[in-house]
Order: C-alpha cells, then structure tokens, then sequence
C-alpha cells in the first residue's frame, strides 16, 4: 500500500481566520510526514483525491460521495484565544478547542502559531522588554513548558489518518536516524581581564554581597597578576570539548560598531574587531565552526540586521545566516514581525524562540517555516528555530543536581522530544567554560547533559546549518503547495 | 578508551608530598601517568583563599601567626627528600599538566581527554562533584588522620589534641570532606627522640604510601573498602596558634611519657 499524498482543505468565512489555519494546517501536516497539498476551496481538488477537511460541515457531505476518502476535522467555534490543554485519549497534552466530535488540534496549532495563547497575559506580568517570565507563561502555570504539543497534535493526526485508512507507515521523517542535538553558544562576554567585567564582578561583590561575583573578582585579579589565562576566554575549550563528542556548534556573536544601529546599555561590550577575537574565530571557521549574529537589543528592523550581519562578516571574513538576539528581545506579541525583518536582511533562521525557562515557548520543538506567514507559501527558506534549553534555566531548575544528573525538566522535555521525533537546541554561553564564579557548575552541568544524551543512544550531535538543511529539504519534500 | 591502569595525580603545588606518591607509585609498578599541577594562578588563588578562611575564622593576628610558622616549618627536617618533579618527569616520563583552577571547564577537559582510569587527589582544595566523576575506577584522595575520627584541616594537630589515634587514611573522595569509603589506612605512631615537626613529615611521608597502596588495590580490583561512618567524626577548621602549640606540648610530653596513655591534658569541646 503506497502513502497517498493528502489535500487538506481548509475553508472559513473568515479570511483572516483562513490565512491561519492554512498556516497551522501547514506546520501540523510537515509534522505529518505525508505529502500533502493545501486547498482553499474544495474546487482544486481532484474527485479521486484523499483529503482531510476543516470548516463547515454542511460542504462536506456533497463532495464525500464524489471523493474516495474525505476526514472531517472537528471544527471548534470559539476564537483562537480560547484553545485550552486538553488531554488524549493516550493521555498525551494538546492544544486546541474542545468540540463534541473530539479536539479542533488545527485551531490549537493556529493559536500556538500566532502566540494567541500569551495574549492573556497582561502587561504588569510582562518585563520591561515585554518577555512573560516563565511562572505568568500560560504554560508555565499549567506546567506543560515542556510538551511539544504541536508535534503531539501532528501524532493525533497521523491517528486520525490511520482511523480512516490512509496509510501513514511510510511517513517521511526529517532526519532519519537520531533526534539532532544543536550546540550554540552566546558570546556576551569573553573577558574576565577588562576593566568594565572586572568592575561588573566587583560591584555586585562589594554592593550586593553577590559571593560568586566576589569568586570571579578574586579569579579575575590573582589570574590577571600572575599573568594567566584570561578565565572567560574559552572558545578553544569548547571546540576541543565539541570535537570529543563529535558536535560542531555555532557562536553567536554581537557586532559592536555596526554602522546605524543604537546601541543598549545591555548589549555586550567587547569588540570583534579585537586581533585576538579575530584569530579566536579565524580558526574556528577554518574548522568548521560557525559563527551567527547576536544582534543587539535595540536592533529591531531589516536595515539594523542587515548592517549588524554584514559587519560581522566583514570583521569575520564569512557569510552570516543565522541569528540569535541578546535577551530573546524578538517582538515578543508578535515574533513573525522579527522574522521578515531578519528574512528581509537576508538572514535565513532565527533562534530566539525560548520561554525564559528549559521548555517550548509555543509548544513545538520543531523549526517553524515562518517564511510562509508573509510569503502565502511561496518561499519555505526562513527558519525559526526553538531553542529549548539554555545553560542558566537548567542550571536554576535543579542547583544542585546528583553526580551527572541533570534536572527533572530537562529530562522531561528531551523524553518528549525523542519521542516525537524533534531536535534540541541548547544555548551555552561561551564564558560558561570557566566553571567558576558566576558560572559555577555551569560547563559541569554540560557534561551531564552530553553523558545523559550518549546514555540515551537516540541523539546525535548536529550543526544549525545541517539542521536547516535537512529541515528544508524535508519541508519541500512534503509540502505539495497551495492551491486556491 | 581508557587504559585500565592510567593513573592521574592532582596538586596545588610540586609538594613533597606528592613527589613521595609519585615514587611510591613507581615502585609498586604503577607510575602515574599524567601529574596535574596548579600554575602560579591557582597556587596564588589557593593561598588567598586559605588565607580569607582563617582571617574570617580567627581574624589579623592568626594569618600572621600561620604565615610565620611556615616559614620556620621548613627547619629541621631529617627525613630524605624526592627528587624535584622535573626529574621525576625525567625518570618516569609523566606528562605534566597545569591547571589555573581546579574546578575549571579547562580543567574538567583536561581530565576528560586524558581519560585516567583512577584519580589521586595529592592536596588541592575541594573538588567539584563533576571532577569526582571523571575517572572511571574513581577518585582517591589522601588524609593524614585516621577516619572515622578527624575530617577538616590541621588533622594532625587535632588528632593530638583530641586524643584520637594519629595515622593516614586514603579514601575514595565523596561529594562531602574526607566522608568516602575507606580503602586503605594504617596507624603512625612517634618514635623515640623524634621531634615534632619530623613526626608530621614522617605522617605525610605515611600519607603517600598509603595513597599509592590504595591505588594499586584498586588499579588491581582488590579493594575491601571500609564504610567511613561520618557521624564518627569531627570536622575540624584551621587551629589557633594556641592550638598548634599545645598540640607540640601535647607531643612533647607524649614523648617524655611514652606512652598516649599516660598522657593528660585535656582539651576544650
């Protein structure tokens, strides 16, 4: 039995609400794995064809005689907002409106997909840069930061399928072997040997009685006078811990000096275009490291990104595709209005998306093809990329873990990540190397990890740039296009 | 892979004590393979940071005191020294591997990619739980008491004070001080006209060669460990001076007498 390509139709009186579901319907069914084209009437699709319908349910019942095999999605008529954590039958989490016919997981995936389940949160429970920490995260509170719930509705979905005969034993699959495990590092401060970090360690010691800054102060000067190793410094480090366990990661690194763009009294304060920076990345490059940009927080449009990538690749020598912002400071109402400007600037994945926790700020472990959102379909080449797990919320999760334990969260989260076939970016600041002072128990915390994955024997260590290729690739495998 | 026998020795500084293992160790066949000693960075971190401990604990007058006694600690000393570590190296052909902080991530690589299957502690601070993990047979550190009984610093001192047997202990390192499994331990006992700081040398001396008869048990698979009941022990902190020379009395007298026994200065709890 050969796996049919689906048609899925998606229609609404609602325009707007179309677009949406489209965009959900898309995200849900690469998740699928089945080849699969979008319609926006029935009029497209041919009589013999297999499809899965979402909307009125009166349209239905005409073409069901004509077509070989129709699914009928349940069809929630509350808005977006409204999804709520629902259970399935496994006993899986999953996002979506709850209909007497079962769960609308389309109408949950386009509320994952636009963030309308964070428009509840107010704008007291906010910070300043308008992040929601993780305890007012809608997922926070219900406690499911960790469920991949997008990828959850996809498995509910292939169920579906399989209930209505539709082969799913053959689905394509992005990566066909191990769940990929991404290292990113964020360059915020290499030097512990500058006045500004030393300065930085001392006021936090001497005004807030802060004992590990009081540690990194002490390090910072003995190591200074005895003409040490700069503790901070320790890109060689990582890639010599990298290549033992066979991972190749990417820095990512803010352009001070990118010509038009405000500066943040938050960004960090080192320059690239420092000799020993240069060679540090040099030969980085050279073996196969890469370098992304950390734009800063102030870099909000395509022109900002475009002059802050383009001076990194000048001072660098390389091409620059991927990016991070300092503090998650994408728009955090609405990321996508980031993403074009970063695809405008000619950047072709982001990797900002985190709920200020070790978790899934929009309930997908998988990249979001968010190209699509302002392309109608037409271009699949701009990547927001989740990262899941960055050093500081795993290390606050469980301070102090057993011996090569790492915390209960972080457990959680890459079982359900292995089990729905999802990739993990971790974020590791490149200072973490030091292990002391602040960053105590931070690179330790690493080796957990890296010993906790090889224990596993389902992950495997790969680079961004092999993650978005194969994301890609499998992306236009799948999706067939759209039709009217 | 890890080379079942490698082993990799760890110190602050090219002390006696750990050139003593390192003999020690090759005499038993067993020759360490990479020693790890901390550079001028951590050496300095280690003595600022004992330092800032007994200032806190005791205040001005006793860091003084401490600093002095050092430099008279070396007078005296009649026992044979090692060779310098750089002939050691010479001899034995270990790689010598510096380190400017113990729980680094430097650090930890270093190990990691070295891959030794047993790790000997030779008098460098407290080690982070990730270190005591690194070696596959484990990680073992010496301690110049007998436990259960004295854990902590100045040990030897407070064994006196104490009234507590006085020997050396090696032990497997645990998450707490001086609170893993007993491997190997033997009582040391002062001989006749022996002066007191040639008694504590003759401890350290005992320390290395207990250290690397429990390495060698465990490199072979012989090892009965001992539970090392902490609830039996004190944890001690660094001594006044006035401790320091009422242990010296203490061993004086001991000395005249002969015997622990005998012997009746009581000392506060």
């Amino acid at each position: 039995m050969t796996t049919p390509s689906l048609n899925v139709v998606i229609q609404s009186d609602n325009e707007a609400l179309q677009q949406k579901l489209l965009r959900a319907a898309f995200e849900l069914f690469v998740r699928v794995g089945i080849p699969f084209s979008l319609h926006r009437s029935w009029q497209s699709v041919d009589s013999d064809a297999t499809v899965i319908y979402h909307g009125p349910p009166e349209l239905t019942r005409k073409r069901a005689i004509q077509n070989r095999c129709v699914v009928t999605l349940p069809v929630s008529t509350c808005g977006l907002e409204d999804c709520q954590l629902l259970w399935g039958a496994d006993g899986s989490a999953l996002w979506g409106g709850g209909v007497e016919a079962g769960v609308d997981l389309l109408a949950g995936a386009a509320a994952l997909l636009t963030f309308s389940h964070e428009e509840r949160v107010s704008i007291e429970e906010r910070d300043q840069l308008g992040r929601i920490p993780a305890k007012s995260h809608p997922f926070g509170r219900l406690e499911v930061l960790e469920e991949p719930l997008l990828e959850n509705a996809a498995i509910q979905m292939r169920q579906v399928c399989a209930k209505h005969g539709i082969n799913v034993q053959n689905v394509l699959k992005p990566w066909p072997n191990k769940v990929p495990v991404i290292i990113t590092h964020d360059v915020d401060g290499p030097y512990l040997h500058s006045f500004f970090a030393l300065a930085r360690s001392a006021w936090y010691a001497l005004f807030r009685k802060d004992k590990k800054e009081r540690d990194a102060l002490e390090f910072g000067l003995i190591s200074l006078m005895s003409k040490g190793d700069d503790p901070y410094f320790g890109f060689s480090d990582w890639r010599r811990f990298e290549r033992q366990v066979g991972a190749v990661s990417t820095f990512f690194v803010y352009p001070k000096g990118a010509a038009g763009v405000d500066v943040s009294p938050r960004d960090p304060r080192y320059k690239i275009t420092n000799a020993k920076l240069r060679e540090e990345f040099g030969r980085a490059l050279n073996e196969g490291w890469s370098v992304g940009l950390h734009s800063g927080i102030r870099a909000q449009n395509s022109q900002d990104y475009l002059s802050s990538a383009q001076h990194l690749g000048r001072v660098l020598g390389t091409e620059v595709k991927f990016v991070r912002e300092h503090y998650w400071s994408i728009h955090w109402k609405d990321p996508y209005k980031t993403w074009q400007e970063m695809s405008r600037a000619g950047l072709v994945a982001d990797t900002s998306l985190n709920p200020l926790a070790v978790g899934l700020r929009n309930g997908t472990c998988l990249p979001i093809t968010a190209s699509t959102a302002w392309s109608q379909f037409a271009d699949c080449s701009f990547l927001a990329i989740p990262t899941a797990v960055m050093d500081q919320y795993e290390v606050e999760a469980e301070p102090r873990c057993e011996k090569w334990a790492i915390s209960s969260s972080l457990r959680r989260l890459l079982d359900h990540i292995a089990r729905v076939n999802g990739c993990v970016v971790l974020d590791w600041h490149e200072r973490t190397m030091s292990n002391t002072g602040p960053w105590k128990g931070y690179f330790s915390r690493m080796l957990n990890l890296t010993r906790y994955l090889s224990a596993c024997g389902q992950y495997e260590f790969m680079s961004l740039s092999e993650v978005y290729r194969l994301w890609t690739s499998f992306v236009h495998a799948v999706f067939l296009g759209v039709r009217p | 892979m890890t080379d079942p026998k490698s082993i990799a020795i760890i110190s602050d500084t090219p002390s006696l004590y750990v050139r003593w293992l390192v003999e020690d160790l090759v005499q038993r066949d067993s020759a360490a393979r990479w020693v790890f000693i901390g550079s001028t960075t951590e050496h300095r971190l280690f003595v600022y940071q004992s330092f800032l401990r007994i200032l806190r604990r005791h205040g001005w007058r006793e860091v003084i005191w401490r600093a002095m006694d050092r430099t008279h600690a070396d007078d005296s000393r009649s026992l044979t020294r090692p060779q310098s570590l750089e002939c050691l190296q010479l001899r034995t052909g270990f790689e010598v591997v510096r380190y400017d902080h113990i729980d680094s991530g430097k650090m930890l690589l270093d190990l990691m990619q070295r891959d030794p299957a047993l790790v000997l502690l030779a008098g460098c601070g407290i080690v982070s739980s990730a270190l005591l993990g690194i070696a596959s047979l484990g990680v073992l550190n010496g301690h110049p008491a007998m436990l259960p009984g004295v854990r902590g610093v100045d040990v030897i001192d407070w064994s006196i004070l104490y009234d507590a047997p006085i020997g050396v202990t090696a032990h497997f390192a645990a998450p707490n001080v001086d609170a893993g499994d007993i491997v190997a331990q033997r009582r040391v006992e002062p001989e006749p006209g022996e002066s007191w700081i040639n008694f504590k040398d003759r401890i350290v001396r005992n320390q290395a060669d207990c250290l690397a008869e429990a390495a060698v048990q465990v490199l072979a698979g012989k090892t009965r460990c001992k539970t090392n009941d902490v609830s039996k022990s004190r944890l001690c902190f660094a001594t006044r001076r006035s401790d320091r020379r009422m242990a010296e009395a203490k061993f004086s007298q001991l000395m005249q007498t002969s015997s622990r026994e005998a012997v009746h200065v009581t000392y506060p709890e």
